[in-house]
């Protein structure tokens, strides 16, 4: 019995002829910040489910704490959910609200009183403690969601999309909140989203879900410069995916070829061999832009390349645009504004690093 | 860690919290919801049982009555089956006329109640405002909570002899006696449709709502007249509306019993005065009635089914 | 043209709402004819027969009958059309399903001789006397299908996920269905139940074929229209009319104040 929070063990579950997941194999850690990432339909809102107790899976178990809980209906787990919608009773106020789970607890009148209190302190509910749902803004309503699905002490909280219906500005400050939140109360969250910036904002450990897959487990950093699978470098941020013929590997050093122009990358996750075709991912920030004159001699970057600007996108703090090194070959870039000054058909010199360069 | 501290504290524990702790509550949860297959037993099991014994059980014990020659049963004689009652109804004119004419009367009252509702309908749907529109509805329900017998008697004041139509008419000079309006197919058409209007009013209501008043301004604008507009874009597309409307008015209005009784004659019995007599007289009439029973009723489901299957809109692509 | 139309659609609603109301207004005004003897003109009033009714014991306990009836069988049918609405609604692939959709909406569209007719052989194969119960029965039977109507349409709008809120903080199926799925289901369980209350109080045919010797009051008055009009019915109608009506307007203010709050 080791000491993981919660081990998934060959999870599978299937609708009908659709699998949504596909052998799930995981450890979570008590304190961590896991988020589910994915399109919609990869597997990671049933997975959600399973854990709540809500979808029995077709084969494998839930270990929660060491104890199989697969076939414990939710009523009978240590686990809370906070749902998309928020799932608010709308005919109690916010206080029955969050004394709900208390109250089928077994929990004295007056130990509920305090424990409402005090999640209403932490999260900034007081004032609104005899309101009904309806008389709350998006923002609270997900508190109050947060507060009741807190009370109950649960050893994992599951929050499922639940910023999704927040507007834009909110959500960004909502993010920050809930991290926080999280750090305060050292709970397991297990966040489920499509959106990849909120996961990258609040996650310790984000994996990525595709077709009931695991395509990559790990931190968000990992994620971003060493993407496991083409379907990873490309859900997560942008990015140019770059493919040719492997000439050689040597120690950190992956040469290949790039229709006719030499590449130097970093050797990915994968093994391979000379003469393969090879994906690799090259992040638009990473590429240095400067113009044909300056001398660039002496930077240490492997990869050299001399295009020519097209179709700039101004973005505020950064303009987007693309340079095309020979024809059909175009690099996705991101443009300072105090290197140069983007004009479309500006003849450029690119430079970037191996290390940017990673094969998948 | 939070439970148990609080039952020592002597504290009062909410009802929720004591009734899912009792042990006789918690055997009979897990008894009737342990596994999602109980749920859906427990679920459907009664309402399967209920629609089968109480929703079917009466129609198919009088389908069986009726093929019965004698019930109730009698002591030491069992009952044999036999198609007399249904022979009985073909050998007499006196259970064949009112039979033949339930369903002409029936037909033509649903027919004369959709012509009176359909400008009233329409006038609520499209000429009022959106707020006035449910006001001016509730004053149309508000006789409609009223009951059947106590609007037939209404009617009977309103049409006697010595009543305000005929006080009226004579107060004009335009009869010297008294028109005997009582007692006569005019006065049970009144009283009838006085009680089904509403059944063809509200289906007709909500699908003229529905119905965007931009159609008709788009025919308008395509040279459509008044008529032309009403004829080829509303009637056709609040044909679902007429349609239950019309099914409701017609399954209704053919089994009034009590109306017929107290504001019809002799000339004008209908069939379900005709059945109801074998089940007041004493004797062994009750299968005789059950077989008339089924014949209407068979009768009644077949008109209306075909019916709503000739106005209803077909649905494209839809099974089934 | 439009404006004809208009005035001729306004004449058809007003003249309509008087064909609706004049029976109803005269029965009212006949109730207080100080005479035995129905009809018009009426010379003189008198509030006699009103108190009649009020000192009229058999009357009044006629009343007291038909709503113990109206609100008994109204109990049953929301108990029942409750739970076969909870059983179409949540199993909608059940392959049965449009078949069982179909015989829950049976009664209601059997004409109404015929369905007193089929209940009374029922009654008497299953040993059920003529009287109360059998009165009960047979309302709560015709009035299941419409409560199955309104509570199914208000349960389908009923989002998963909030008896899935209550199971995940501990509350067991039967727990969420009262604490969560009952509450949310309460403006529909009042409009049905006003419903069933004024359709079985107002019931004549069933009352009339499943009865004993206790009238409802729909067949105290029939009965009593048999041996000749009097206005003495004509205030046991109206007391009926008012009491009807006031149950009516109150269910349609409420139910219009809950609809307002829910698109609120």
């Amino acid at each position: 019995m080791s000491g993981h929070l919660l081990q998934l063990d060959g999870l599978r579950k299937t609708f009908g002829r659709t699998v949504a997941v596909d052998h799930l194999d995981m450890m979570i850690e008590a304190g961590e910040f896991v988020t589910f990432l994915g399109p919609s339909g990869c597997g990671k809102t049933t997975t959600l489910r399973m854990l709540g107790g809500f979808e029995t899976p077709d084969e494998g178990r839930i270990l929660l704490n060491g104890e199989d809980v697969t076939h414990l209906p939710p009523e009978r787990r240590n686990v809370n959910m906070v749902f998309q919608d928020y799932a608010l009773f709308p005919h109690l106020t916010v206080r029955r609200n969050i004394a709900f789970g208390l109250e089928l607890r077994r929990m004295a009148a007056g130990d509920i009183d305090a424990r409402v209190r005090e999640l209403a302190e932490f999260l900034e509910l007081g004032s609104l403690l005899e309101r009904f749902p309806d008389q709350l803004s998006g923002g609270q309503r997900q508190r109050v969601a947060l507060a009741r699905a807190l009370a109950p002490d649960p050893a994992l909280l599951l929050l499922d999309e639940p910023l999704a219906a927040l507007d834009a500005k909110l959500r960004g400050q909502v993010q920050q909140e809930l991290k926080s939140i999280q750090r305060r109360t050292g709970k397991t969250f297990f966040f489920v989203t499509h959106d990849q910036d909120e996961a990258m904002t609040m996650s310790d450990r984000i994996v990525v879900m595709n077709a009931g897959r695991v395509e990559q487990d790990g931190t968000p950093e990992e994620l971003y410069d060493r993407p496991a699978s083409r379907f990873v470098a490309g859900f997560i941020g942008e990015t140019n995916l770059i493919e040719g013929r492997l000439k050689s590997v040597e120690g950190d050093r992956a040469v290949f070829d790039w229709d006719g122009l030499t590449l130097v990358a970093r050797p990915g996750h994968k093994l391979h061999t000379p003469g393969e075709m090879v994906s690799a991912s090259l992040r638009p920030e990473h590429v240095e832009i400067r113009t044909t004159d300056t001398d660039t001699d002496g930077s240490p970057d492997e990869n050299r390349f001399e295009g020519r600007l097209v179709d700039p996108v101004f973005k505020g703090s950064r303009t987007v645009a693309r340079v095309e090194l020979a024809p059909d070959r175009q690099l996705l870039v991101h443009i300072d504004r105090r290197s140069i000054l983007p004009v479309d058909g500006t003849p450029v010199r690119v430079t970037f690093s191996s290390r940017h360069l990673s094969l998948i | 860690m939070m439970g148990d501290a609080a039952v020592s504290r002597g504290d009062r524990v909410p009802f929720w919290g004591r009734t899912v702790s009792l042990p006789f509550y918690k055997g009979l949860v897990t008894f009737l919801f342990g596994s999602p297959r109980r749920q859906f037993w427990l679920l459907a099991s009664f309402s399967i049982i209920w629609v089968l014994f109480a929703h079917l059980g009466p129609i198919l014990q009088m389908l069986h009555v009726s093929f019965l020659d004698g019930y109730p049963p009698t002591a030491g004689r069992e009952p044999v089956m036999t198609l007399a009652n249904y022979e009985r109804f073909f050998s007499e004119s006196i259970f064949i006329l009112p039979f033949f004419r339930t369903l002409a009367f029936a037909s033509l009252l649903t027919a004369a109640t959709l012509v009176i509702t359909y400008p009233v309908a329409y006038f609520l749907a499209r000429h009022v405002r959106r707020q006035r529109q449910l006001a001016l509805l509730l004053l149309l329900l508000i006789p409609f909570w009223v009951g059947e017998i106590v609007r037939t008697y209404a009617i009977m004041i309103l049409l006697g002899n010595n009543g305000a139509v005929n006080l009226l008419l004579r107060w004009l000079g335009l009869v010297d006696r008294p028109i005997p309006f009582m007692y006569t197919g005019f006065s049970l058409s009144i009283g009838i449709i006085y009680l089904t209007a509403l059944y063809m009013l509200l289906p007709l209501y909500s699908a003229l709502e529905k119905l965007p008043a931009s159609y008709s301004e788009a025919a308008a604008d395509l040279g459509a007249g008044g008529w032309t507009r009403f004829r080829r874009i509303t009637l056709p597309l609040t044909r679902e509306g007429i349609a239950s409307g019309c099914t409701l008015v017609f399954l209704i209005s053919s089994g009034y019993y009590a109306t017929p009784v107290l504001l019809g004659g002799p000339a004008t019995t209908v069939f379900a005065e005709t059945v109801a007599r074998f089940f007041h007289v004493a004797g062994d009439e009750w299968p005789t009635g059950a077989a008339f029973s089924c014949l209407m009723l068979l009768t009644a489901l077949a008109i209306a089914g075909a019916f709503n299957r000739l106005v209803s809109p077909r649905r494209v692509g839809a099974g089934g | 043209m439009k404006r004809n139309s208009r005035a001729f659609l306004a004449c058809a609603y007003w003249a309509f709402v008087v064909y609706l109301f004049v029976p109803l207004m005269l029965m009212v005004m006949m109730g207080f004819k100080d005479s035995k003897f129905i009809g018009f003109p009426i010379r003189s009033w008198t509030l006699e027969w009103y108190l009649g009714v009020f000192r009229d014991t058999e009357v009044l306990s006629v009343f007291g009958y038909s709503l113990l009836i109206a609100i008994l069988s109204t109990v049953l049918s929301l108990a029942i059309g409750t739970w076969i609405a909870a059983f179409l609604n949540s199993y909608r692939t059940f392959p049965g399903r449009m078949l069982v959709f179909g015989l829950t909406l049976l009664p209601a569209v059997v004409p109404g001789i015929i369905s007193a007719i089929s209940l009374r052989i029922y009654a008497r194969v299953l040993g059920i006397e003529p009287g109360l119960w059998a009165i009960v029965w047979s309302h709560a039977v015709h009035n299941v299908p419409f409560v199955v109507l309104v509570v199914i349409a208000r349960l389908s709008t009923l989002p998963p996920s909030q008896t899935e809120a209550a199971r995940d903080l501990g509350a067991d199926p039967l727990i969420a269905f009262i604490r969560v799925t009952v509450p949310y289901l309460r403006p529909a369980l009042i409009g049905a139940g006003i419903f069933c209350l004024l359709l079985s109080f107002d019931d004549f045919v069933r009352s009339f074929f499943l009865g004993g010797y206790d009238p409802t009051l729909p067949v105290l008055i029939f009965t009593r229209l048999h041996s000749g009009m009097s206005p003495e019915i004509n205030a046991i109608a109206t007391v009926a009319l008012v009491l009807t009506a006031i149950v009516g307007i109150w269910a349609e203010r409420s139910m219009r104040r809950m609809r307002k709050e829910q698109n609120a």
